[in-house]
């Protein structure tokens, strides 16, 4: 298009060069004019294609949208206009004029002169060739008056006479029969046409004025010859003088600019179309030269702009690559330095700001990570008291559901479960005072829990709200509460088995001492007696080992144990027989982490246990199975007793609790503690139709767990 | 084919220039042409011309074999240029007709002089097969070409400065030149 365009450009102005050299030089002027307008038309037939093709794309883009493309129309229609206006106004006043000065080359007073100027010429011929006519017909006369001597003395006589160049006499058939001519005339005769001969014999005498050849314009004059001698033959007399020179001259230059200026005239027509076509041709050409020019311009100065709304683009999809700079010193080209300048501060902000999102990001998992790790309980609240964050074990302790809390008022967690609604109040009244913006509490709700809360109000300045971090004491209490029992319970036994031997030895004492002496009857007595006392101090001291040894439990010591092996050791102590003891035990179990001697305890209490149920039982029958569960070891232990009795069932773990008769009720007691202490759990089943199961699930030894997977 | 239709002498024609007659006979140096055109200027020529400007005019004739098979022959063609004006000082309208000059008192006879073309040479001798049939076409019409270009231009475009006749088309068998064997 481009090439195109600078092409059309260059031969417009060779064209319009030609044009102007044309009308300087008239004959180049003359011959080429009509295809060097030819020429002229086809360039600017093709500028109009060219700038229509221009104009028509440049509608597409503006139809499409394309950015930029209507600054360029504006552009162009804004430098289309400057160079029309005065273009149009020049060729205006250029034609007005032009018409103006060729019309008046034609003025009648000219015309009128010119015409006189031949009229006057003919005029003059006119009079010369009738002066010439007389002295023809005086010598025609003379010659029919001659005697029979010298014609040719007789004409140069009457040449010299009339003062004419050349006389010429001809017979009756047309042939010359005597000619004179003069210092300038010609040895031979300007022989007339024969038609002209026979017209004059009929008394119709010649007068002209006639161009010959060379000789230019010469007067020719014919008159019959009557002689007497040759009667009935007619001679003919020709006279020729040439017209006086400056005559001549100045008539013919009349005449010859009379005929230009008609010839001027008849095709004024002509040369005001071809100065006309000359000059819309010119414009054409030049404003064409312009539109296209200012196309050009137009798109030049929108290519920066266009570069920018590229880079707009790219900018807003997120693509800081610089744009090439523009080599333009102008504003523009600033703009485009501004712009790269802009985009480069964007992308570094937008870095900074995806390092400092990332950096949020892994603080809040951090932070998210050490609160769901936490054993306490957070929630966070905002500046209306609603919840925030809570955490995992905030959920747990207070037994709720996560998606229940999120972003619910606090206060309506209460509505959840009647046993928070102390809780929750009591925190909302301590946050409500004011001036403590730190507090603790310790707080018991649903009959037997116990928090303690530490609450906090946010500073100001960051964000308003309040944390929430508490601690479920219950077990803690609990066991403060265990340790203070087995104090006491160590105490209280040392306390009544001091006192007991004393007892025991007195009363064997009065037997022995007083057996022999008393009556057979009050012997018995004092036996029996005795005896009572006796047996009842070694049940008390009995009673008073157990408590001591449930209270003197001493601490597991874990590591690697097998418990199948402990099993048959402890079994190997029972009489397989009576017992109906049957053992199934799963090969291989992975190594427990258990204290050997502790869990021996547990399994002793526990056959124990089964061995008092079945006592008389017609068909005993006890099981010890073991198996292994999800990275734990379980042992279970049912006989096909009484079973236990339905309202014991809740309290069977608590001391004191027996079904029998006699039995300190802490049997189940150890049992449960030295399992929790090896961080197992305990549960009792009563079998259908008859018997009682307990099952002990202990954790794998982790060393075990590691190799045996 | 197209020949055939034209074969019947056009004696009128609409504008201007009509042709009387043509016949192409054996001459001394070649074949000649004879030809007859009657020619009535229009207006605006009749004008230009009382007002001294000289018209230009010109004969073609252009002489083929036709063949059936092929495209006509060009056996031969012809162009005459002449001119007609007035001058004022001989009060008389000279015509030239390229070797011969002649003058006339009125337009009219001018034209009749301009008009009649008689003994024209318009091919060699030996040129034409004697027998043979030949078609000739021939016109007259003004030559702008020789105008001067202002007036060429002013012209341009115009009908009353042009008189055209059509093509006078005629087929003739070539007659045998007696003296095309002497030398």
């Amino acid at each position: 298009m481009r090439r195109l365009i600078l092409l059309a450009i260059a031969l417009g102005v060779v064209l319009l060069g030609l044009l102007f050299a044309a009308s300087r030089n008239s004959a180049f002027f003359s011959e080429n004019l009509p295809s060097l307008f030819i020429a002229g038309g086809l360039v600017a037939l093709a500028l109009v294609g060219l700038v229509g093709s221009q104009l028509w794309l440049l509608r597409q883009r503006v139809r499409k949208g394309v950015f930029g493309a209507r600054l360029t129309l504006r552009l162009l229609l804004m430098f289309g206009l400057v160079a029309t206006l005065p273009g149009l106004v020049v060729y205006g006043a250029s034609v007005f004029f032009l018409n103006r000065s060729i019309e008046t080359w034609f003025d009648v007073r000219v015309d009128a002169a010119l015409r006189a100027g031949v009229n006057l010429g003919q005029a003059a011929l006119d009079d010369l060739l009738h002066e010439l006519d007389k002295k023809a017909q005086r010598m025609a006369l003379a010659l029919s008056d001659a005697g029979p001597g010298s014609m040719i003395t007789l004409l140069s006589t009457l040449r010299e006479q009339g003062g004419v160049q050349e006389l010429t006499l001809f017979d009756d058939h047309g042939g010359v029969v005597a000619h004179v001519g003069g210092e300038k005339g010609s040895l031979l005769p300007a022989l007339p046409e024969k038609s002209v001969l026979w017209q004059v014999r009929q008394q119709q005498p010649y007068s002209r004025v006639e161009l010959l050849g060379e000789r230019g314009l010469v007067m020719r004059v014919l008159v019959p010859v009557y002689t007497s001698q040759l009667a009935g033959e007619t001679r003919v007399l020709q006279l020729v003088q040439p017209v006086p020179q400056s005559l001549a001259r100045d008539a013919q230059a009349v005449q010859a600019a009379y005929q230009d200026y008609q010839q001027i005239a008849v095709s004024r027509v002509g040369l005001k179309r071809i100065y006309g076509v000359a000059l819309t041709l010119t414009l054409l050409v030049a404003l064409l030269i312009t539109i296209a020019v200012a196309y050009l311009l137009s798109e030049q100065m929108g290519a920066p702009l266009r570069a920018l709304a590229r880079g707009t683009r790219a900018v807003a999809r997120g693509d800081f690559s610089q744009m090439p700079a523009v080599a333009a010193r102008d504003e523009l080209g600033m703009l485009i330095q501004k712009f790269n300048h802009m985009t480069r501060q964007l992308s570094e902000a937008r870095k900074a700001l995806a390092r400092n999102h990332q950096e949020t990001v892994q603080a809040k998992a951090f932070l998210e990570s050490v609160l769901v790790n936490l054993s306490s309980g957070v929630v966070v609240l905002d500046d209306a008291l609603r919840v925030r964050t809570v955490n995992a074990a905030a959920l747990q302790i207070l037994g709720l559901d996560a998606a229940t809390v999120a972003e619910r008022p606090f206060a309506a967690l209460a509505e959840g479960g009647e046993p928070l609604q102390p809780f929750v109040a009591k925190v909302l009244a301590l946050f409500a005072n004011e001036a403590a913006p730190e507090w603790q509490e310790q707080i018991e709700y649903a009959g037997s829990r116990t928090l303690i809360v530490r609450g906090t109000r946010l500073p100001e300045g960051v964000e308003r709200g309040y944390v929430l971090v508490f601690d479920d004491v219950t077990k803690l209490i609990h066991a403060e509460r265990d340790a203070a029992w087995s104090e006491v319970a160590r105490r209280l036994a040392h306390e009544i088995k001091n006192p007991l031997m004393p007892i025991q030895l007195s009363a064997e004492r009065i037997a022995r001492k007083l057996g022999g002496r008393l009556a057979p009857a009050d012997a018995e007595f004092l036996e029996r007696a005795t005896q009572t006392i006796v047996n009842q101090v070694a049940a008390l001291k009995h009673m008073v080992d157990a408590f001591a040894s449930y209270a003197r439990l001493p601490r597991a010591k874990l590591e690697a144990l097998d418990l199948n092996a402990l099993v048959r050791d402890v079994a190997s102590l029972y009489d397989t027989q009576s017992l109906g003891l049957v053992l199934q035990l799963e090969e291989p179990l992975p190594a427990v982490a258990g204290d050997s001697t502790l869990l021996r305890q547990v399994i002793h209490n526990l056959l124990q246990n089964a061995q008092d149920a079945l006592s008389g039982h017609a068909d005993p029958q006890v099981v010890v199975k073991t198996w292994r569960q999800d990275g734990t070891a379980c042992l279970e232990v049912r006989d096909n007793g009484a079973g236990f009795p339905e309202n014991l069932m809740a309290r069977l773990f608590e001391p004191y609790a027996t079904t029998k008769a006699k039995g300190t009720g802490l049997g189940l007691a150890i049992v449960k503690k030295i399992v929790e202490e090896h961080l197992g759990t305990v549960h009792i089943e009563n079998l259908k139709p008859a018997g009682a199961a307990i099952r002990i699930v202990l954790p794998v030894h982790v060393a075990a767990r590691e190799g045996g997977q | 084919m197209l020949l055939a239709l034209l074969l019947l002498p056009q004696a009128f024609a609409a504008d201007g220039v009509a042709v009387r007659s043509a016949e192409i006979r054996a001459g001394n140096e070649g074949y000649e042409l004879d030809a007859q055109f009657a020619i009535t200027p229009t207006r605006t020529l009749e004008e230009a011309l009382q007002k001294g400007v000289a018209l230009y005019f010109v004969v073609e004739l252009e002489v083929s074999r036709p063949r059936t098979w092929w495209f006509d022959e060009d056996v031969g063609e012809a162009v005459r240029r002449m001119k007609i004006y007035y001058n004022f000082l001989l009060r008389r309208y000279i015509v030239d007709a390229g070797y011969v000059t002649k003058t006339a008192p009125t337009l009219d006879e001018a034209l009749a002089i301009l008009g009649r073309v008689e003994g024209w040479q318009v091919l060699e001798r030996g040129a034409l097969r004697p027998g043979q049939r030949y078609t000739a076409r021939v016109r007259l019409r003004t030559d702008t070409s020789q105008m001067p270009k202002p007036l060429q231009i002013a012209v341009l475009g115009g009908s009353k400065w042009s008189l055209e006749s059509p093509w006078y088309v005629w087929s003739f068998d070539a007659p045998a030149s007696p003296k095309a064997d002497k030398p």
